[in-house]
């Protein structure tokens, strides 16, 4: 008993020493793995860091590049999401084999060589980046609507794109490496640059005060310019429209045009709308009535030059600076007679079958204010009594009536002499010629009967005959001009069963709608789509084809993408005059299925050009930033965070990135908002296209906008469009700009015009979509013509087609600046 | 009877001695891990402070270009400024944050406890590796950040318990 108690001490204290050995090294494990798991935070945070580094970059990148969402998942900007693409799908991995497109791989290696760099985090296991990833999540159709009333691109969508990046720290005997995986959600949205239907033309002014509203330049008869000729004290020159880049050159001729070039060369061209113009008598006002263009004299490239009259111009000419178009001629013995040789009357009927066939030609002649032969000097067209309702250009300015002057049209839709450059007019837009007729004896074919008094027969050469001076006895008067009516007037109605005079002017009649006669109501003009002669592109071989009342519409125009093209190849009840191009309804077509029916995948517009309007309503869905001024508080304030859009970049602003804009004026705003200054869409190594909406007021366009050509235009799209009110210019250098300013406003904020800002003339590279243009009722000024009466240049960049080839290209995807959701997680194996 | 009945003082004697050879390395091992543990809280310490920092640098990256343009500095002349590392450093801060030098960029840090005696961001430009296809572009810092504490008031300074942590940044062009 005794002996037990004394090891008792013993083992209390060996049962205490374990005990508490048990309690430390329990204790001691315990701090073991609170350090290593505080090691492993911080390994982890560093693998957090670095990964959220890394995927930062891959996304910044992706954002800060044009091209590698493109080259990520190539197939976004072409699929239809719910038809042939899944909603969710890992586009790119740095796992997979090494490619030219794998972005993913690129930028992993890339940020190895950055971490790498890294020393003093633990040299035996530096940080590895171990995946990056490209994701796409919850993607949809931008836009369902299938009305195709305001422009849709079924291509377009918005969804989530999710980077992700995996980085391992550390890694020993001890604590293993730690993964972090970190990703960033953004949404982003696919959407074209294009910005909207009316940018399918070169031109779009859907609206037209009057008639005569762009016949107010002052033209020479030999097409140089008449400084003489002045409304509102500003000598004019005009406004031209080049629609494409490559057109072809017909200086020297250039007598054939391959088909298959003509065909495309149509398709590519951006077209021109002018809409019908106002019955201002009406009230409500009314739109229907046509718009004449009154084509210039002369052979200048100032007037355009008579390149477009005619497919071939005539050989030989008098002189070779006056170059003219060959006559138009109809032989047809059977109806077209001569009429007896003086003295008049004639003495006797003439036997039957005995009179001699005749050959009407006609010459077309362009308008003109001023021709240098003495008897006439100063007068214009008027001077020659040809054309009698045409008024002297005595007093050019608003006094005059616009219908009855000698002016010529101030817009030139065709370019000019020395870079013709055909189109489409859509709209009842019809071209003013004058015409005057000569006979010739068909069986003395190089005599010329004389058309004007004082003018001798033989050796008659119409390129001569105007030129000519004309003597006593004037004043000119048509010798002829009355046995082209039905029932002649005057003197001559005598002799009407003499001659068969109304299957002449039926006959006649065919070519008749040619010609401008002011007096006639409704002026009977031709279209001028026929007068372009476009569609066809004959040479002068085989024109022109007689049959028919509008020949250059017929035969094989469905050949060519020519929308609406029966329409405007016949005669309905609904649209009597062909070659008068609808414009409700306008369907404008997607891809290269251009004659099948329409459907929601291959059509991008379909209704009435005239109606529609950019609203905040059909843009929003395609915005990708809003720049909301309301918090402004002046307009200098606005300026600045505009500006802030853009950085400055060697003297220019450089839009900081691509997108669509739409800027939110403050309350009560009503000044000019004005863009920052020179504007460069690329300089090195960046490339930005960009829209910008201002929801109201008037915008100014201070400098330049410019971007680097590829084929021949400005390979990125700015897009400048005031929502309601104009657009003013303060730049007569070039704009490589779409110009947008649809909304005419209200009557104390009119808006939807392109204004000047101290220039006298503009230089677009893109296109105009305006509400008006022109001169307005009474010759009103502050209209575009009286404020770029110096005229200049519009030049259509076909990146703005949607349905040319290069549409495709216009469509970029815009990430959100910042991210929605960024996510930590481990990273798996 | 009494003296039969107690310990004898050997008994006493080698009980004492075997108690304080167990006792010893065990107390020893005690006080060692209660440093382990203080460092390892530590640590964990740093990794919240240095998360807090490298959190608010990140979100600079995409204004560097912009804060260079008015400061007229580079980030790493920037950010070596010696009061800006003072303050990284203070244990109490006024709740208005640290600015960043020369700007009105605000830093919103937990002031450090007081064991740890440097908080400091170390930035160096990251010479461009060779072969680089897309991240070319710009400038790239490394950004190191220090954290550094004492396991007591009393050991000095030399005995450097630290964690480093890195952030890397771009500068767009």
């Amino acid at each position: 008993m005794i002996r037990s108690r004394n090891g008792m001490l013993l083992g209390i204290v060996m049962l205490i020493s374990s005990i508490l050995a048990i309690f430390i090294f329990s204790y001691n494990q315990v701090v073991r793995q609170q350090n290593i798991r505080a090691h492993h935070e911080r390994l982890g945070q560093v693998s957090a860091t670095l990964a959220l580094t890394g995927v930062s970059l891959l996304a910044e990148n992706a954002i800060g590049s044009d091209t590698i969402i493109q080259t990520a998942a190539p197939q976004l900007f072409s699929t239809i999401s719910g038809q042939n693409e899944p909603e969710s799908f890992v586009a790119k991995s740095s796992d997979d084999p090494p490619s030219p497109s794998n972005i993913c791989r690129k930028v992993k290696e890339d940020f190895q060589a950055y971490l790498d760099s890294i020393d003093y985090l633990d040299p035996d296991y530096p940080p590895k980046c171990r995946r990056m990833e490209i994701s796409f999540e919850n993607i949809q159709q931008l836009s369902k609507d299938q009305t195709f009333l305001q422009g849709r691109d079924p291509v377009e969508k918005l969804g989530e794109v999710v980077f992700s990046c995996m980085v391992e720290c550390g890694g020993d005997m001890v604590v293993r490496g730690i993964k972090r995986r970190a990703k960033i959600k953004r949404q982003f949205k696919i959407v074209s640059m294009v910005p909207g239907p009316f940018s399918r033309f070169t031109l779009f002014v859907p609206y037209t005060p009057t008639a005569y509203s762009y016949n107010i330049l002052g033209v020479k008869y030999d097409g140089t310019k008449d400084a003489n000729f002045q409304p509102f004290g500003k000598a004019f020159e005009p406004l031209k429209i080049f629609n494409g880049t490559s057109s072809p050159s017909i200086n020297p001729p250039n007598p054939a045009f391959p088909p298959p070039v003509e065909k495309d060369d149509l398709e590519n061209r951006g077209w021109v709308f002018l809409g019908p113009s106002s019955d201002l008598t009406s009230t409500p006002l009314t739109c229907n009535n046509p718009i004449i263009l009154k084509m210039a004299s002369g052979y200048s490239t100032f007037a355009g030059g008579h390149f477009m009259i005619y497919p071939k111009l005539i050989s030989n000419p008098p002189n070779p600076d006056l170059l003219v178009v060959p006559p138009e001629m109809i032989n047809d013995p059977t109806y077209f007679r001569l009429p007896p040789s003086p003295p008049w009357p004639p003495p006797a009927l003439p036997p039957p079958g005995g009179d001699s066939p005749a050959v009407i030609g006609t010459c077309l002649q362009g308008f003109f204010t001023f021709d240098s032969q003495p008897s006439i000097l100063t007068k214009g067209a008027a001077g020659y009594g040809l054309w009698p309702t045409l008024q002297l250009p005595t007093d050019p300015g608003p006094n005059q009536d616009p219908s009855r002057n000698c002016a010529a049209s101030w817009l030139f839709p065709f370019g000019d002499l020395n870079q013709p450059s055909r189109t489409l007019m859509v709209g009842p837009v019809h071209t003013g010629l004058l015409q005057f007729y000569f006979l010739k004896d068909a069986a003395i074919p190089p005599t010329w009967k004389q058309m004007i008094k004082g003018v001798p027969l033989l050796g008659y050469d119409c390129t001569k005959f105007i030129q000519a001076p004309i003597g006593p006895p004037g004043p000119l008067v048509p010798t002829y001009a009355d046995i082209f009516v039905k029932t002649p007037p005057g003197p001559y109605s005598s002799y009407v069963p003499l001659f068969p005079f109304k299957e002449a002017y039926d006959s006649f009649s065919r070519v008749q709608p040619v010609v401008h006669l002011p007096s006639q109501a409704p002026p009977r003009n031709i279209p001028f789509n026929v007068f372009f002669e476009f569609m066809k592109y004959q040479s002068s071989e085989s024109y022109p084809p007689l049959t028919g009342g509008a020949p250059s519409l017929q035969n094989n125009l469905s050949e060519f993408y020519v929308p609406a093209c029966n329409t405007i190849n016949n005669i309905t009840a609904d649209h009597p005059i062909p070659g008068v191009h609808p414009f409700n309804p306008f369907i404008i077509r997607l891809n290269n299925d251009k004659e099948g029916p329409p459907t929601p995948d291959n059509t991008y517009f379909s209704g009435d050009l005239r109606a529609f309007q950019v609203e905040q309503s059909n843009l929003m869905g395609r915005i990708t930033h809003v720049v909301d001024l309301s918090e402004a508080g002046d307009l200098d304030d606005e300026n600045n965070q505009v500006k802030n859009l853009f950085y400055l970049k060697n003297g220019k602003w450089v839009p900081k990135s691509s997108g669509i804009y739409y800027v939110k004026r403050r309350p009560g705003a009503s000044e000019k908002i004005k863009l920052p200054g020179k504007i460069n869409l690329n300089p090195p190594n960046v490339n930005r296209s960009m829209m910008l909406i201002f929801d109201k007021c008037d915008v100014e366009i201070p400098d330049v906008i410019e971007s680097e050509y590829v084929q021949d235009s400005p390979k990125n799209l700015f897009s400048v469009i005031a929502l309601k009110g104009s657009i003013f210019l303060g730049t007569s250098n070039e704009i490589d700009a779409y110009l947008v300013a649809l909304n005419p406003g209200d009557g104390t904020n009119p808006g939807g015009r392109l204004l000047a800002n101290g220039v006298k003339k503009m230089k677009i590279f893109g296109g105009v979509a305006v509400w008006e243009m022109g001169l307005g009722p009474a010759y009103a000024t502050t209209m575009d013509a009286d404020n770029f009466y110096e005229g200049g240049k519009i030049s259509y960049n076909p990146r703005f087609n949607p349905s040319s080839s290069l549409y495709p290209s216009t469509r970029i995807a815009i990430l959100e600046d910042k991210a929605s959701v960024i996510e930590i997680t481990g990273g798996e194996s | 009877m009494n003296s039969r009945g107690g310990l004898s003082m050997v008994e006493v004697m080698f009980a004492v001695v075997i108690a304080g050879l167990a006792l010893g390395p065990l107390i020893s091992n005690l006080s060692s891990s209660n440093k382990a543990s203080t460092a390892s809280m530590y640590e964990v310490m740093a990794v919240h402070y240095a998360n807090e920092l490298s959190e608010q640098l990140r979100r600079l990256s995409p204004y560097l270009t912009d804060i260079q343009g008015i400061t007229g500095q580079t980030l790493d002349s920037l950010l070596s400024d010696p009061d800006f590392n003072t303050e990284l450093s203070a244990t109490s801060q006024p709740p208005k944050g640290i600015y960043v030098p020369g700007t009105n960029v605000t830093l919103f840090l937990s002031p450090l406890e007081p064991s740890f005696y440097e908080r400091k961001v170390d930035v160096r430009k990251i010479a461009p590796p060779a072969g680089l296809s897309v991240l070319n572009s710009g400038t790239y810092w490394d950004v190191k950040i220090i954290l550094s504490w004492k396991l007591s008031p009393n050991e000095p300074v030399s005995a450097k318990h630290s964690a480093n942590f890195s952030l890397i940044l771009w500068e767009k062009p």
